[in-house]
């Protein structure tokens, strides 16, 4: 079975054309799609991008997951067929689903990957995203961030052939995050063997995107299509500003959740952190300091500090830190980035869509957005938006940056798609 | 990601690959009788829509048609000529529309008869024709090519034929062996997404490398049959001049099994042009670690087909049976210089129910059996045909011939469906003793609803199966010298 959200009205048309026979007492004529509500452009659409697009939550990615991304939504609120590359669950991997314990959805019995779903392959795909993808995968086949998702998703080819075998009338193109994120979370953003890939500098950025777009269209005469622009990771709840850590109640957890079992294990906060240093932590370092206990030969000390070289000879204060001037570095690549997206959608006709202020917007409510993880919750610690890894989007900001690609469609191309209520 | 890591070598070692060449053996298609079976035996019985075992053709194809019928052929005859068969198919695909035409070359099966009437109420004879096969044929890019790309079947029955009449001439027996002599050659794309993994693998059993993200319609190799037996058989026929004007007639041609042993099935690799990220999941170096990023697939299977791979030259087993025949007809010539015919044919279809494959080298643990279950088919044949004052005879017919093939079996090898057929032609005589005969045959169907995938399992119906929707004409150009001595 080809999982699609076609389905029911291929099983219309299905019982429709069994009527056929026995009106006729012959066979049934040709099976045709029927036309999406959104218009002919929609005939075929097709979504590049990365984990986002490709529907990865929590750290793990499965068919339920799949079917609550953006594109999909997109698709459906378009009336276009869409066949995405089912997952088998519980995953590949399996989500986690507590945040506490970071048990995986399947328990530890769980295989690292269950495969795609059986009978999931099709030649034309309408989702082509890969988690882990940056704008140079867009045309390569294999690159520094080709993982075993990039096999299971498009098996040998690289995304812009993928999603031309699908012969697209309609792109939506999300891709650029894994250019800053890594870099972000690690808080190194030049390269540096085995810790960071560094930022991808904006030209080279802009480089590899626009040839990738520009084979898109090429191979697609006549695509229409849309452009979404990188998110600030900067703003990512994974990302915690450093100020939380004098909230004893918050340090508390935070100590629990490295491993500490006594006063005497805590993390220590350098005195290059006050209460007044703009620098973001990232959560990950949570993990380094449990391997660190572990192994002290392994994973980053239980010390944490703002400014480099606070334990000479160690990266500790650069890794997993921000501080100021990186969160601008940051910021200011991600609009280079967007400068040169927005660019490419205007030469193109396309469609832009930025859904950094959407995001910002739901930062502004906690409940929806964390700015500080709440420790305590086991479902919930980044808000209702954003998943157990703290990076990637629940479904209710899949819907709301779906309605903000509505938008820009809609305001693009004179379309009256309907937003999603 | 260890689980699930397949050391290369085990691919190598036993990929099974018989999928596709499973149905190497299976039979062709188009043609213009019911499934496989052809009607082009003499021209005169093209122009005339087969209704010619009540009535025949005052030629020697009767010993086809009617082998009793042979000691109405006065003296020495001799009856020689060609068809040629031009087939226009089609399938369109569900939900995209896109319409794959059909690249089947025209056909040309030859006929010839010898009869001689040695005594009035004896004659002898010898009868070369082709009433079983044809060609399919899809382009390169068709999805059904890894069920068939090209499929063709020519078998030849070699018939002698003793004719015997009693009855102050008015019925008359006759028959003869059949000596068939037949060669098949089947095409196929083989799709690697579909190809199992290993026994032993760790993962469940059945599972496909679609599992892991190859694409389908993946063709790396493709696979050729080619292979002929020889079987044996009978055709036997009976005639009667009931009234002045009305005769009746029957004949019945036997099932002839032919056993294509040890024929030769190769393979050539196929440039999948898909290109292994690093970190695939699938294909392993031998310290298990993945093949490095960049390296083509192609590179990785190129050991399927060396020396030790299953994919090298070897022999396959099969089957094709050519079913039963039996037709009986009525022909009335009370109008002036006309002869009017009508005739039943019923063909032993439900006979083919499965086709084994059987692999004789490295393929040996991919042999299966095909399934088919055809039914019997039937056809209702009339014909008229008109002598002019100057001798010419005009022809005309018509007949509707209801497929064997059940929905779910319809496939690119034989996309059979029922057929209306609308027959012409015209009789020359030429210098006395010579006559030319010209026909013309047109096929019209209705279409077909089928499949471009493989049917595993009885359990599997037309309604899950078939995917589009198959066009089917055809037209046959026929001539025949008639020499008469």
């Amino acid at each position: 079975m080809i999982r699609s959200d076609m389905g029911m009205a291929r099983a219309v048309t299905a019982l429709a054309a069994a009527a056929l026979i026995g009106a006729c007492a012959d066979d049934p004529d040709i099976i045709t799609s029927p036309t999406p509500t959104g218009g002919e452009r929609f005939a075929s659409y097709v979504a590049l991008g990365n984990s986002i697009t490709a529907g990865y939550q929590s750290g793990g990615i499965n068919d339920s997951t799949q079917q609550q991304s953006y594109a999909k939504l997109f698709a459906a609120a378009a009336g276009a067929a869409y066949v995405y590359p089912s997952l088998a669950k519980p995953g590949c991997p399996a989500p986690i689903d507590n945040f506490q314990t970071q048990t995986r959805v399947g328990g530890a019995a769980a295989p690292p990957c269950a495969l795609r779903t059986s009978g999931s392959g099709a030649v034309a795909l309408n989702n082509v995203a890969v988690p882990g993808a940056s704008a140079v995968d867009l045309l390569a086949t294999t690159s520094a961030s080709s993982n075993a998702l990039t096999t299971f998703i498009l098996g040998g080819r690289s995304q812009v052939e993928r999603a031309l075998m699908a012969g697209p009338t309609f792109v939506s193109v999300w891709m650029g995050n894994n250019d800053v994120l890594a870099a972000g979370v690690s808080g190194i953003l030049v390269p540096l063997a085995g810790v960071s890939p560094g930022l991808t500098p904006p030209a080279a950025f802009t480089a590899s995107y626009d040839a990738g777009i520009d084979s898109l269209v090429r191979g697609a005469p006549g695509l229409e299509g849309v452009l979404i622009g990188v998110v600030n990771v900067a703003n990512a709840p994974v990302l915690f500003p450093v100020q939380a850590l004098f909230n004893p109640a918050f340090k508390a957890g935070f100590d629990q959740f490295t491993g500490a079992t006594t006063p005497a294990e805590a993390t220590v906060i350098h005195p290059s952190c006050t209460p007044t240093t703009t620098a973001l932590i990232s959560f990950q370092i949570v993990s380094q300091i449990r391997q660190y206990r572990a192994n002290p030969a392994t994973g980053h000390p239980p010390v944490i500090a703002c400014a480099p070289g606070a334990v000479p000879g160690t990266l500790v204060g650069d890794i997993f830190v921000l501080d100021a001037a990186e969160i601008a570095t940051v910021s200011t690549t991600v609009a280079e980035y967007n400068t040169g997206i927005q660019a490419k959608a205007a030469a193109l006709g396309f469609a832009y869509y930025d859904p950094n202020p959407t995001l910002l917007a739901a930062r502004a409510n906690p409940a929806q957005i964390s700015t500080v993880p709440n420790l305590a919750s086991p479902t919930e610690p980044f808000g209702t938006w954003i998943s157990l890894d703290g990076v990637h989007p629940r479904l209710p900001a899949h819907r709301a940056v779906t309605n903000g690609i509505i938008a820009a469609v809609n305001a693009t191309y004179g379309t009256t798609i309907p937003a999603l209520q | 990601m260890k689980q699930m890591r397949l050391v290369q070598q085990l691919v190598r070692r036993s990929m099974p690959l018989a999928l596709g060449v499973a149905a190497l053996a299976a039979t062709p298609a188009l043609a213009r009788a019911q499934a496989f079976g052809l009607n082009e035996v003499g021209t005169c019985a093209i122009a005339r829509g087969g209704a010619t075992t009540g009535a025949p053709c005052l030629d020697p194809s009767v010993i086809y048609w009617n082998p009793g019928a042979a000691t109405r052929l006065p003296g020495i005859s001799i009856y020689a000529g060609v068809a040629a068969i031009g087939v226009n198919g089609s399938f369109t695909r569900d939900f995209s529309g896109i319409e794959d035409e059909g690249d089947a070359p025209f056909e040309f099966p030859p006929h010839l008869f010898v009869n001689w009437q040695y005594r009035p109420d004896l004659a002898f004879g010898l009868g070369v024709y082709v009433p079983y096969g044809l060609t399919s044929q899809w382009k390169s890019d068709f999805p059904g090519r890894f069920l068939a790309q090209k499929a063709s079947l020519q078998t030849i029955y070699i018939q002698p034929n003793v004719a015997y009449s009693f009855a102050e001439g008015r019925v008359s027996i006759g028959g003869g062996p059949v000596i068939g002599y037949s060669t098949v050659e089947l095409r196929q794309g083989i799709d690697f997404s579909q190809q199992e993994l290993p026994a032993g693998s760790p993962v469940p059993p059945g599972t496909t490398f679609a599992s892991f993200g190859i694409p389908p319609e993946t063709e790396f190799a493709q696979a050729q049959l080619k292979g002929s037996t020889t079987a044996f058989g009978f055709n036997l026929g009976v005639h009667a001049q009931v009234t002045e004007t009305v005769q009746l007639g029957a004949r019945y041609l036997s099932e002839v099994r032919f056993e294509y042993d040890d024929a030769d099935a190769t393979f050539a690799p196929v440039n999948t042009g898909l290109i292994l990220a690093a970190n695939n999941p699938v294909f392993l170096q031998p310290d298990g670690t993945p093949v490095p990023g960049g390296t083509p697939l192609d590179a990785v299977l190129a050991g399927q087909f060396a020396a030790g791979g299953p994919l090298v030259p070897q022999g396959v087993n099969t089957k094709i049976n050519h079913p039963a025949q039996l037709q009986v007809g009525v022909g009335y010539t009370g109008l002036r210089n006309t002869l009017l015919s009508l005739d039943y044919a019923w063909v032993d279809w439900s006979t083919f129910k499965e086709l084994p494959v059987e692999f004789t080298g490295p393929a040996a643990g991919s042999n299966r059996t095909l399934i088919e279950d055809y039914g019997d088919s039937w056809a209702i044949r009339g014909s008229g045909e008109y002598t002019f004052p100057n001798a010419w005879r005009g022809r005309l017919g018509a007949s509707y011939a209801k497929t064997p093939v059940p929905d779910v079996t319809v496939t690119p090898l034989l996309p059979d469906m029922n057929r209306y057929n609308f027959t012409a032609g015209v009789g020359i005589p030429l210098a006395g003793r010579y006559v030319l005969d010209l026909g013309y045959w047109r096929v019209e169907t209705k279409g077909r609803r089928g499949r471009v995938v493989e049917r595993e399992t009885r359990e599997q119906n037309a309604s899950q199966l078939n995917g589009g929707w198959y066009a089917l004409d055809a037209n046959v150009f026929a001539l025949s010298l008639k020499a008469q001595f």
